[in-house]
């Protein structure tokens, strides 16, 4: 952990855990995909912080919205984007947003997936195909992004080359299965896409 | 979902008022977000200047800035050390455009400065090595 | 002026049967209203027995009633609609927080919806109908004074200036304070330049807290001021019609009535400075104090009431309550006591 040892002085009273002192630069990491499919559950394995929330509402995501009526304003709650933090150096600091990924959110992501470093792109290999729009979407919008399948209790397990080529992606994206409910698997997601982004930037022209 | 808040809307009538009776323009002076120079990401850093936390400079502030209020004196409090907006911001429970907007504030008072989030176009190797030899050490 | 009625209001019955059952029925509802809401099986039953006292005066079929009774219904349907949208409207700015041209826009519209809930309570009160909102926790002094900032136009060019560390407001006593200020607030933006500030602030007193409302008008002459406090203290709770149309008779009969049925008291009088200073004057009663918190500590974070300790016994507003009624079932009216002015520290 290194950096995250001490308790700092304004914890006692304000019950914020605020950064280390020398931290100057922070960087986003979106972490991205459709409903239920491990997003905040891999914030929270990784992140250094209690997940807090954002203030974005929605709907109860359990609900459709079709199936509410029109006096449903009940059923709003606060969830929307959680997000966790990972102090990686004395000035470096990553946060992790795990954003939906349904078109009705997409407003969500113009103040982050523009300017985020990357994005980990999570899918549930029982439900793929709700993943494409989210692809598409990073694609259009230039954001790097690695692909990391969450491996379910029962669900199948596929070699990442059945994955890259059902997702008709480049050679160089990684691909890879994991765990979000483990530290050490998600961390090696974090990993992975660190290493990816790396090469990409080494290489003349960048990611891409 | 919603641990953080623990808000149980609309368990009832009356708990429907539970957001308060205060609506946020009141807090913002009607504004909708920070001005156009001032550029707040969801990343930047914000830290407070000197030491306003202690009373004396509080009370100082209070009465020269007529608009300070709780809120204000929060994120103060909070930035002793850095802290994001978006932090900032899920501590206070206010969306991320008021916040911003008394974030600035408190950066016209002087009373906060801002480090700059980077936002690579271009990511640097350099910048990602360091991610990446964090990321291998946890 | 308000405490006289034309006799075109009244021309369909003598006044003199009608008014006195009206006002002792309007009373009757009223209490009936709180008495549903009260915890206390004794001051329940002690409402009910007065209820009934009331009721037993009510003339039938009054053609007033009938219409008081649809100004009340119209009033609870905006009051409904409102309250949704101010739900709805929270959750929308949260949902579009980032884009701070939606959210000043939505920003706007809410302004807009709290401007016409506060009519929709106005239109209740002056029907003779108590505040039906409520909050579940108590509501710090500042957030009293930013709940009635919220509820008028001119919020920005209102002030907060000192205020008592740790006092607040019960939750179950908070609404009629707040709409009492807001309408004080309001006639204050009114009545001065445009450009001139309004300062408000708020003191601790032995037995409560006081707001005090300041605005830098050209003040009233001593028959305006008298007047406007004989509105204030207008001891008729019958339905006023009369008042819905005129802007600083409307906000000042309904302060009366709120400071009434609340057991809060409200003066005006001419400040050093020219201007009107407004006062509200909370009893004890109507507080809640948090006695550990720390002076430096936020009272309120987010908007959101402080979480609290403690409760107090529950005391929810009532209907003239210091003064009771009389053996009619009329109100009974406390005299103007000068004595009984809050005196500035």
């Amino acid at each position: 952990m290194g950096f995250n040892g001490s308790e700092s002085p304004g914890d006692l009273r304000t019950g914020v855990r605020t950064l280390e002192p020398t931290a100057a630069i922070a960087l986003k990491i979106a972490v991205v995909g459709p409903l239920g499919v491990g997003k905040s559950t891999l914030v929270r394995s990784v992140s250094e912080i209690s997940p807090l929330t954002t203030e974005e509402t929605m709907s109860r995501q359990s609900v459709p919205i079709d199936a509410l009526g029109p006096s449903s304003t009940k059923t709003h709650t606060t969830v929307a984007m959680d997000f966790g933090r990972i102090t990686v150096s004395e000035r470096i600091v990553l946060y992790l947003f795990g954003t939906p990924g349904q078109e009705r959110f997409w407003f969500l992501w113009d103040g982050l997936v523009d300017g985020a470093l990357g994005a980990v792109v999570i899918v549930d290999v029982r439900r793929l195909a709700e993943s494409f729009d989210v692809l598409d979407r990073l694609e259009r919008r230039g954001c790097a992004f690695i692909v990391a399948a969450n491996g379910f209790p029962g669900s199948p397990i596929y070699r990442p080359e059945e994955l890259r080529e059902a997702l008709d992606l480049p050679a160089a994206v990684p691909v890879v299965n994991f765990d979000a409910r483990d530290r050490e698997s998600s961390r090696s997601v974090l990993v992975s896409l660190a290493e990816y982004l790396l090469a990409a930037a080494r290489r003349p022209g960048g990611v891409g | 979902m919603t641990r953080r808040h623990g808000r149980d809307v609309g368990s009832s009538a009356d708990d429907a008022q539970d957001t308060g009776p205060e609506r946020i323009y009141v807090l913002t002076g009607g504004r909708g977000g920070p001005h156009a120079r001032t550029r707040l990401d969801l990343v930047t850093l914000v830290v407070a200047v000197g030491k306003p936390w202690q009373s004396s400079a509080v009370s100082a502030a209070i009465r020269e800035h007529r608009r300070l209020f709780p809120e204000h004196l929060a994120i103060i409090r909070y930035c002793r050390r850095p802290l994001s907006v978006v932090e900032i911001s899920a501590h206070l429970r206010l969306p991320f455009s008021a916040t911003a907007v008394l974030i600035e504030d408190l950066l016209e008072a002087e009373l906060v400065r801002t480090r700059a989030a980077v936002m690579p176009v271009v990511p640097d190797p350099e910048l990602i090595e360091e991610v990446l030899r964090g990321l291998q050490r946890l | 002026m308000l405490a006289t009625r034309s006799p075109a209001e009244s021309a369909h019955l003598p006044a003199a049967l009608v008014l006195p059952a009206v006002l002792a029925f309007a009373v009757g509802l009223g209490v009936a209203a709180y008495a549903a809401r009260l915890r206390g099986r004794r001051l329940r039953a002690r409402f009910e027995a007065e209820l009934e006292e009331a009721t037993r005066l009510r003339p039938s079929g009054d053609p007033r009633e009938s219409t008081r009774r649809a100004f009340v219904n119209l009033a609870r349907r905006i009051q409904s609609i409102v309250n949704r949208q101010l739900r709805e409207l929270r959750d929308m700015e949260s949902r579009h927080g980032a884009d701070a041209d939606v959210f000043g826009d939505l920003l706007h519209i809410d302004h807009a919806t709290a401007l016409i809930g506060r009519l929709a309570d106005s239109l209740a009160v002056l029907a003779g109908e108590p505040p039906e909102r409520r909050w579940s926790r108590p509501i710090p002094v500042l957030g009293v004074l930013r709940g009635a900032m919220s509820r008028i136009t001119e919020y920005p060019r209102v002030d907060i200036g000192r205020l008592p560390d740790q006092a607040a407001v019960d939750g179950e006593c908070a609404e009629p304070l707040i709409h009492a200020l807001a309408e004080l607030l309001d006639n204050a933006a009114r009545y001065s330049p445009p450009d001139s500030r309004v300062e408000v602030g708020a003191y601790e007193v032995p037995n409560g807290v006081v707001v005090d409302v300041l605005d830098a008008g050209v003040g009233m002459g001593p028959d305006a001021l008298a007047r406007a406090d004989l509105a204030l203290r207008a001891e008729n709770f019958g339905f006023e019609i009369s008042a819905l149309g005129d802007a600083p008779r409307l906000g000042l009969a309904v302060v009366g009535r709120l400071a009434q049925a609340t057991g809060f008291e409200v003066s005006l009088q001419r400040s050093n400075a020219g201007g009107i200073r407004a006062s509200i004057r909370v009893p004890e009663s109507l507080l809640y104090t948090e006695p550990e918190q720390q002076p430096d500590t936020p009272q309120a974070e987010g908007m959101q009431p402080a979480h609290v300790r403690r409760r107090p016994a529950h005391r929810g507003p009532q209907l003239a309550e210091p003064a009771g009624l009389t053996a009619q079932g009329l109100p009974r009216r406390r005299r103007y006591d000068p004595a009984a002015e809050v005196v500035e520290p």
